[in-house]
């Protein structure tokens, strides 16, 4: 098999190793409303100078050899500067702007690689975002630019082709982008204040002119599908709303017992590689002579954000890390606090609590000395931008 | 900067609701949430315990509940005692200030009661504001309802 293109449920083949022109078998798969869009090419088709569905943008030379997309495909010893190649199938209009972007490269020392996305054209790489992959030392050590943020990878490893996976999002609404390479556990490049246009092709490309270039594995995706329900998303939302790499956990309406803490606030920061997605972050309510240090992470399921009379409903909240003054909880340390109704996505606003408090606990040492002081209390989360 | 005109956190009297120190600050600083605040969604504004209570709901307020609270123990106005004006400031805080405001509120009944020459117990007075808080939002919620 070729290459695939889903979109509502439809699938079509365009080659295979054995039959390598397009052959446009088409079938249904009734699976609506999912509707997610994207494309996918793993170049498994016969050694061809016109990759289908992609166009090649002079003067350089791609092809397909020995099932993986090539650059100088003539030669095949060298590669040709600054060679693009743009991907002609265009995500729908659904959410244009917002995309993903994978392929897999096989890197030598100096290499520099390219990804475009959310281009305007079909036959240019203008009007989308510009992501470089640069290689120092192949395969481990890569630089990763958007704009003018980067991010250094250290360890990196090819899987046992001797591919290295890179990957990037964008995300118009937002003017946020990711780039990432999937072989390491080192945080990606998440860049902030980002120019990302309302295209929607797709393209890569690489400036390497002393060897031939390889890639393989091609994939395009929308992120979100006409309904707004989460395709392959790679930023956390809230109703659709992209949401930043840090925010700001503040603690408020703090009461009796609690009362000493409020007003404390700390950076949420985005955890990469946490397991899960998920915001960290930590603050130590000093009183006097006593103090508790509290750990919270605000976790985000992609699941679910589509009722807009529940917002926040992906989100909750738990500490990190055991801690005392959380005896009276319905779970202890370990209770998972979902969003209240005050809670808003446009500005904004997610609302955990209360969280009781009790003279009970005699490992909470917050606003007074165990045992002592006022026998109740409690203390509300807000988490805004 | 936003056209932001408060400068400490509390009532807005622009935007009619307690903003606390973060949303104060989000307020100064963030277009975004000044913007929702100017079309009255932004956060709190829709909370009918984050309002102006006494004045704006017709409800008792916490200052209103308070003093019935004392009344109760035959402890009224009286010349000299700025008792109403108190009250008054308390319903306009609404119940979330009055609780942050918790301890100056204790401090005018501890020193209404030296003068009285009438004992004070400070956890007593603090239960008492609470009740009187507690009984403010019952009341405002309903009002609201």
């Amino acid at each position: 098999m070729g290459s695939i293109y889903v979109k509502s449920g439809e699938i079509q083949f365009w080659g295979s190793p054995t039959n390598p022109t397009p052959v446009g078998i088409a079938f249904s798969v009734d699976c609506c409303p999912c509707g997610c869009w994207f494309y996918y090419d793993t170049f498994n088709i016969a050694d061809t100078t016109t990759p289908p569905n992609f166009y090649e943008v002079s003067p350089s030379d791609w092809g397909i050899s020995g099932f993986n997309l090539v650059e100088d495909y003539s030669t095949g010893t060298d590669g040709t500067a600054n060679a693009q190649i743009i991907c002609t199938q265009e995500q729908p209009s659904d959410h244009a702007g917002e995309q993903q972007l994978y392929v897999e490269v096989i890197p030598e020392d100096g290499d520099i690689y390219y990804l475009w996305l959310c281009n305007t054209s079909s036959t240019s790489v203008t009007g989308g975002v510009e992501v470089i992959f640069e290689c120092t030392t192949a395969p481990s050590q890569w630089t990763v630019t958007i704009g003018g943020d980067s991010v250094n990878y250290t360890g990196v490893t090819a899987n046992g082709l001797g591919f290295v996976g890179l990957g990037a999002c964008v995300d118009a609404d937002s003017d946020m982008a990711k780039a990432w390479i999937i072989q390491s556990a080192e945080e990606g490049l998440w860049s902030e204040g980002v120019t990302v246009g309302s295209g929607r092709f797709s393209a890569i490309g690489h400036n390497n002119v002393s060897h031939l270039n390889v890639f393989d594995n091609y994939r395009v995706a929308e992120l979100r599908d006409t309904a707004g329900n989460t395709c392959d998303d790679c930023f956390c939302r809230c109703l659709g709303i992209a949401m930043p790499k840090e925010l700001t956990l503040t603690v408020v309406d703090a009461t009796g017992r609690a009362s000493c803490a409020g007003g404390y606030t700390c950076t949420l920061t985005w955890e990469w590689n946490a397991g899960t997605s998920r915001w960290k972050g930590n603050y130590t309510v000093v009183n006097g002579a006593y103090s508790q240090f509290f750990e919270w992470c605000l976790t985000c399921e992609s699941a679910g954000d589509n009722d807009p009379s529940n917002p926040g409903q992906n989100f909750s909240l738990s500490l990190c890390s055991s801690t005392g003054c959380a005896s009276v909880w319905p779970d202890g340390y370990l209770t998972v606090w979902e969003p209240t109704s005050a809670s808003t996505c446009n500005p904004l606003l997610l609302r955990f609590g209360p969280m009781p408090m009790s003279i009970t606990d005699l490992t909470c040492s917050m606003c007074y000395p165990p045992g002592s002081g006022d026998a109740t209390g409690e203390f509300y989360i807000e988490v805004t931008l | 900067m936003t056209d932001c005109q408060c400068n400490e956190p509390g009532w807005c009297e622009r935007h009619q609701c307690q903003k606390h120190a973060r949303w104060h600050e989000l307020c100064k600083t963030n277009q975004a949430y000044f913007d929702a605040w100017e079309r009255g969604t932004g956060p709190g504004q829709g909370d009918p315990l984050n309002r102006k209570s006494k004045t704006s709901l017709k409800a008792c307020g916490p200052g209103c509940h308070l003093s019935r609270l004392l009344a109760k123990f035959w402890i009224r106005d009286r010349a000299g005692c700025n008792c109403k004006e108190h009250a008054v400031l308390m319903d306009n805080w609404g119940p979330a200030e009055c609780l942050d405001r918790m301890d100056e509120i204790v401090e005018w009944m501890e020193n209404e009661a030296k003068e009285r020459g009438l004992p004070f117990i400070q956890r007593a007075a603090r239960a008492m504001v609470k009740i009187a808080v507690w009984r403010a939002r019952k009341e405002l919620a309903h009002v609201a309802a």
